[in-house]
């Protein structure tokens, strides 16, 4: 008891100032994201003077407050609302191709169609009947292809969203190099523990990396002993210690095999949202694309069939009953683009919903429509024979309530469509609110409160000033006594 | 439990926002006067409405085409009574000649130049146009029914239209008849009977055979165009009890429709009304909560 008590006193100060710097680094990164709130470890001094008294108090650390269950749950929530929230956006971005109810879409352009025809068919010479029914027919054939392209755009759109993992600016890029800053990061946590420094703000920038990195592939971590955190996607361990795989896309949107695989060249199951445009682009988007194709087949081959087997107004005979007629033959009313005489299904042409149009010959010949039935039992149509009859016609029209046509076929198709989009807009939802429930859970253990805060500031304030008071109080005695000497 | 400051934000953020998108939701409903804007508003209700407004337009071309058939069968119609009128007063005046016993020539001429007159009424009968189209021609595209001298230039097949649903194209009805039903065929048809009874009354010295058969030629003649007369307003009824049908099955899909997916103005508007309240009391919430900590009462 050499300074009567003033190295007592200096431990409480130190400790108060520690207490201090704590409270005002909390409240400086209140708003931080990734950031653990810190408290001084204090422990009393164990070694004890004369008479028993103790000998002041011992600065542990400073520690971050976190939970492993929670943070891992958070992490997991991260990657559902990634996922989630970028699914909905797909889907939304699909539903705006196809503005339905309205005016302007696919379903009353067919039904303007049938109705058209319905009209030629008591005016089956009327230039005026058989423009309006070309007309419709290539508004028809137009939106279609129109919207199996804007499908098409989607998807690739999607793809260069994700890039190819290289600097391209794509979420695939930002990933790898939130990868590399978590491997850059564990070596600089396991360097600076090593040589005794504190390493808190580094463990706070990994975490914000690894939740960036959950919100884009969905994965998961786990923390070494030294500090370094490891990072998993799926079973494939993407960073260990401070070695990071950098992920590369293979496939493409066109052929519907887009994928991630490690530089290891293992192929990844990505989650996230580059999960969620990889689904689009590999399942959601196809599978309205064949939809849009069963739409373009069913109405190009039930007009083209009844289009063979008929006879325009001025006998013309469609190709079916043409036998071995010499002058013109009808042109098919639906064509794929590029061959410009036939039309081809898929899933022969994959592409048949993208490049139907309107045959170019009719295009320039609108009176070249089977209004006429083949001759047959029932009428008195001869080929060569111009006619007036307009049962063909009759028949394409009432093609609008055919069980198989094209206007059912679209309508279940945008049924599908609009609950499917329903469904994402659900599931984000669900998934937002899971996501904050576990960003409040892991927040009521690490987050910063400014009142417990304050209440720490004011608390080391006072026991500050009050181990000053026992410094004053100290020196006054050594004062007394040099003055007594 | 702790609610760090950072989790307080987030939380009014988030259901500050869910409330916005609500007012938005709202607000685009009124702003169209749709309920359903897009297919995810109401998948079922969509697809629903895509079905009747299919139905309501085939329903509308079948309601025009019900009245092009009405148009025909009226004109048809009104040609068919006039054609039997003249066909009547040939007969009277064939009657005529032979009560009155046998005549001075010249008096027979004048009954022949009358027959020939209605014969060239009844020729331009049968040529009646609707639309530029012959009506009595059937399907043929020629331009004129008959020719000059009586020859039928159309075909046997009755011009129809599809006034409501039913099996194949649906319920359809024909618009007219072909001349031969209400002329007759061929050498017996009324102008070559007429023709022949002409020829006879202006030779000045006709035999009664003569006109007994001319006669009997023009009776069957007349039961035939009466036949077609009641074929025509056969059709006409048809056509006219479809049509009403149709109106008020159109009528119906549309008021279905609308249920579908017309805004109740009403409800939107109590909806809007409610959800503006709590986004201002969430408003009012977050600014009596976010600035209230400590700090503010501790003394500097």
């Amino acid at each position: 008891m050499s300074d009567m008590g003033l190295s007592i006193a200096a431990s409480g100060l130190a400790a108060e100032t520690a207490e201090l710097d704590t409270a005002s680094n909390n409240l400086s990164n209140i708003d931080t994201p990734g950031y653990a709130a810190e408290q001084v470890d204090l422990s009393p001094e164990a070694a004890g003077g004369p008479y028993g008294a103790g000998q002041g108090v011992i600065i542990g650390s400073v520690s971050q407050l976190t939970d492993a269950v929670y943070e891992a749950g958070n992490i997991a929530a991260e990657g559902v609302q990634g996922a989630a929230t970028q699914t909905q956006q797909i889907m939304s971005s699909v539903e705006s191709i196809f503005p339905e109810p309205s005016t302007g879409g696919i379903a009353s352009q067919l039904s303007t169609l049938w109705s058209d025809l319905s009209s030629l068919a008591s005016n089956a010479n009327q230039v005026g009947a058989e423009q309006a029914v070309v007309g419709a027919a290539q508004s028809v054939a137009t939106s279609i292809s129109g919207s199996s392209t804007q499908l098409s755009q989607l998807a690739s759109s999607l793809q260069s969203q994700i890039g190819s993992g290289a600097g391209d600016g794509g979420t695939l890029a930002q990933a790898n190099s939130l990868l590399a800053q978590v491997a850059h990061l564990n070596a600089a946590i396991v360097a600076g523990s090593a040589g005794g420094q504190d390493v808190n703000a580094l463990t706070d920038e990994d975490r914000s990396a690894i939740n960036q990195l959950a919100s884009l592939l969905g994965v998961s971590s786990s923390s070494a002993s030294n500090g370094s955190l490891s990072v998993y996607l799926n079973g494939v361990q993407l960073v260990a210690g401070d070695v990071a795989q950098t992920l590369g896309a293979t496939g493409s949107a066109a052929t519907a095999d887009l994928g991630v695989v490690t530089s290891d060249g293992v192929a990844v199951q990505a989650g996230g949202s580059i999960g969620a445009n990889l689904t689009g682009v590999n399942a959601t988007i196809p599978s309205y694309q064949a939809q849009l194709n069963s739409v373009s087949d069913s109405l190009a081959t039930s007009l083209n069939t009844l289009q063979a087997n008929g006879m325009d107004a001025n006998g013309d005979p469609g190709s079916a009953i043409a036998g071995g007629w010499a002058g013109t033959i009808l042109p098919n009313i639906f064509v794929n683009n590029g061959s410009a005489t036939t039309y081809t299904t898929s899933p022969a042409d994959p592409d048949s919903a993208a490049t139907i149009e309107l045959s170019p010959a009719l295009l320039a010949n609108p009176s070249l429509i089977a209004t006429a039935s083949a001759p047959g039992a029932g009428n008195s149509n001869v080929i060569g024979t111009p006619t007036l009859d307009g049962t063909n016609a009759q028949t394409m029209a009432a093609l609008a309530s055919s069980p198989t046509g094209a206007d059912v076929v679209y309508q279940s198709m945008i049924g599908a469509l609009g609950t499917q989009a329903a469904d994402a807009t659900a599931a984000s939802t669900t998934a937002s609110n899971l996501a904050t429930t576990a960003s409040n859970n892991l927040s009521a253990i690490s987050g910063v409160d400014e009142n417990s805060e304050e209440v720490d500031v004011l608390a080391a304030q006072n026991a500050f000033q009050a181990s000053s008071q026992v410094v004053s109080a100290i020196t006054s005695c050594f004062q007394s006594l040099l003055q007594a000497v | 439990m702790t609610v760090s400051s950072l989790a307080l934000a987030q939380t009014l953020t988030n259901q500050l926002s869910l409330q916005e998108s609500n007012i938005a939701q709202i607000q685009q409903q009124l702003a169209t006067g749709q309920v359903l804007n897009q297919p995810s508003d109401n998948p079922a209700a969509v697809t629903q409405v895509l079905a009747l407004s299919s139905q309501a337009s085939q329903l509308t071309s079948w309601q025009t085409n019900a009245d092009t058939a009405t148009s025909w069968l009226g004109t048809a119609n009104n040609t068919a009574n006039s054609a039997l009128e003249s066909m009547q007063s040939a007969q009277s005046l064939l009657l005529q000649s032979l009560n009155q016993g046998a005549q001075d020539p010249t008096t027979y001429e004048a009954l022949g130049d009358q027959l020939n007159g209605i014969v060239s009424n009844l020729l331009s009968l049968s040529n009646t146009q609707f639309e530029g189209r012959p009506i009595f021609a059937g399907t043929s595209a020629t331009t004129q029914a008959y020719d000059a001298n009586g020859n039928y230039q159309g075909n046997s097949d009755v011009p129809t239209v599809v006034i409501g649903p039913g099996s194949g194209v649906g319920q359809t009805v024909g618009m007219s008849v072909p001349g031969t039903t209400i002329f007759g065929v061929g050498a017996s048809n009324v102008f070559a009977t007429l023709t022949t009874a002409a020829t006879a009354l202006l030779s000045g010295t006709p035999t009664s055979a003569e006109l007994n058969t001319a006669l009997d030629a023009l009776t069957a003649n007349i039961s035939t165009a009466q036949q077609a007369a009641a074929v025509l307003g056969d059709s006409s009824q048809e056509v006219t009890s479809a049509s009403s049908s149709l109106t008020s099955q159109v009528a119906r899909i549309q008021s279905d429709q609308s249920d579908l997916e017309d805004v109740n103005v009403a409800t939107a508007m109590t909806q809007l009304d409610s959800e503006t309240t709590n986004y201002q009391a969430a408003l009012w919430a977050a600014s009596q909560a976010i600035p209230e900590t400590l700090v503010k009462f501790i003394a500097p």
